[in-house]
């Protein structure tokens, strides 16, 4: 009964955002269980939005809707219930030159690639049914893409074309994202689509690397890790189109001198 | 990347228009991928978002990196929004006051944040508001409603809201039990709302 009185008196919490993440997941457990609950919460919540509509009006920068709106086509959008499945595999033409809403149906259907792969068939389920949970880490992602431009934030990025490729990437169906937190800060993320067989990484935040080093990426596949290209920190974020064909397997990141090695002579990192 | 360099841009002067049922409806044509509507909503919601951004924020540039978040956020989970669970105006405020919080809870936002003049009053903060007329009514009615609360309860509801503290936060900073700030947010909430005349 305490707990019952605990749940329903922490709706004025829940609603101002005043509970820790594990308080809020218990909470909305209790939420899910309680019509009276909810209708308290919606209507408190109506009462919050209040409280956000009496702060002081700011008008944003004018670049801060266009970059908005620059981001949109890497963007994907997510579907209100299950996605119909996409009807074919689209080229990275096609999805550069249509509205990320008309590609991004969240679910893909199985892919048909190769029966060498089929091992991997359930990895790659997962990895699509886990694209809507990083809905929000792909916005952050995004930002790269398309917004941010006018901070300087992509200033080692000038090639419209790259761009092009690396916003068709991030708005692939079946686009998947991992990101790995690097030894000196800062993090290095893959952003990769077997169905375009393209990948890129971003480093955010990353601290410079001793002079004459630079970061080499390799697909690390059956006959061992095949170069992907090279990557330096610059600025907070940069990104870089990986070279050759990505195919599922896993990438790994090494510290090469400048120009990048025929083969890993470090401890690779493995980024997906 | 693709610059939008030709891309109508009206937002520099703030948007005076007011938010209300029409955002509904472009949540719907977003869903279905509609820029049109995003635009629109931007115009519409761009000011307010960022003002409460700020509000919670304070730093300009982190605000209007979360406020990018926030429309992003909009853009791709328009099709999630549903009309029985409350209003768009508070579905995508929720959002901006959620990620606001999250980055000072999350980052050296906060310890900077912590840096500057400690616990503002509400009534300043309202008054600041009641500056610009095109939404003195509103300000008028969250005015007269917060004076009906309790002076523990506007400071409970300030700290929380405003300033991103968590509850556990707020019982360390006043010194008293974690029930009691519960027991002020909800009866404070609850109070406000019945005076705002909020239909749930």
């Amino acid at each position: 009964m305490s707990d019952c009185y605990d749940r329903s008196v922490t709706s004025g919490a829940y609603v101002l955002g005043a509970l820790s993440p594990a308080e809020a997941a218990e909470f909305e457990a209790a939420l899910a269980e309680s019509e009276e609950l909810r209708a308290e919460v919606t209507g408190l919540a109506d009462t919050a939005a209040l409280l956000g509509l009496a702060a002081t009006p700011v008008a944003p920068p004018a670049d801060l809707k266009q970059s908005l709106l620059a981001a949109l086509d890497a963007t994907p959008q997510v579907a209100p219930e299950a996605a119909p499945p996409a009807p074919a595999r689209r080229t990275a033409a096609d999805l550069a030159a249509h509205p990320a809403a008309e590609a991004a149906s969240a679910a893909a259907p199985a892919g048909e690639r190769s029966t060498r792969r089929a091992h991997l068939a359930p990895r790659r389920a997962r990895r699509r049914r886990a694209l809507v949970a990083v809905a929000a880490v792909a916005a952050a992602v995004v930002l790269f893409a398309g917004g941010a431009l006018s901070a300087g934030i992509l200033r080692a990025v000038s090639d419209q074309r790259t761009a092009d490729q690396f916003a068709a990437l991030n708005a692939a169906a079946d686009v998947v994202r991992f990101s790995t937190p690097l030894p000196e800060g800062g993090s290095a993320s893959v952003v990769a689509s077997e169905e375009l067989g393209m990948s890129a990484v971003v480093l955010n935040d990353a601290a410079d690397l001793p002079e004459g080093k630079t970061f080499q990426l390799w697909y690390v596949g059956e006959d061992g890790p095949e170069s992907a290209g090279t990557v330096e920190p610059a600025g907070s974020s940069v990104y870089r189109m990986l070279e050759g064909d990505y195919d599922g397997e896993p990438i790994a990141m090494t510290v090469e001198p400048d120009g990048g090695s025929a083969a890993p002579t470090t401890d690779p990192m493995v980024l997906s | 990347m693709r610059h939008a360099g030709n891309v109508q841009d009206d937002s520099a002067r703030g948007s005076s228009t007011p938010i209300g049922v029409a955002v509904e409806d472009l949540l719907g044509r977003i869903a279905r991928g509609d820029r049109t509507a995003f635009a629109d909503l931007y115009d519409a919601t761009a000011s307010r978002v960022l003002g409460l951004i700020r509000r919670v924020l304070v730093d300009p540039a982190q605000s209007e990196e979360v406020a990018q978040e926030v429309f992003l956020e909009v853009w791709q989970s328009a099709g999630r929004y549903e009309p029985n669970r409350g209003s768009a105006t508070t579905w995508i405020l929720t959002m901006a006051h959620r990620r606001a919080v999250d980055r000072i809870r999350s980052s050296q936002a906060g310890r900077d944040r912590d840096l500057r003049v400690g616990v503002r009053d509400f009534t300043a903060a309202i008054d600041d508001v009641a500056e610009q007329a095109e939404i003195r009514l509103e300000n008028d009615r969250v005015r007269v409603a917060m004076q009906r609360l309790t002076e523990l309860q506007r400071q409970a509801i300030s700290l929380a809201y405003y300033e991103g503290l968590t509850q556990s936060e707020i019982a360390e900073r006043l010194s008293i039990p974690l029930g009691t700030v519960k027991t002020r947010l909800r009866d404070g909430m609850i109070r406000l709302r019945d005076e705002m005349g909020v239909a749930s």
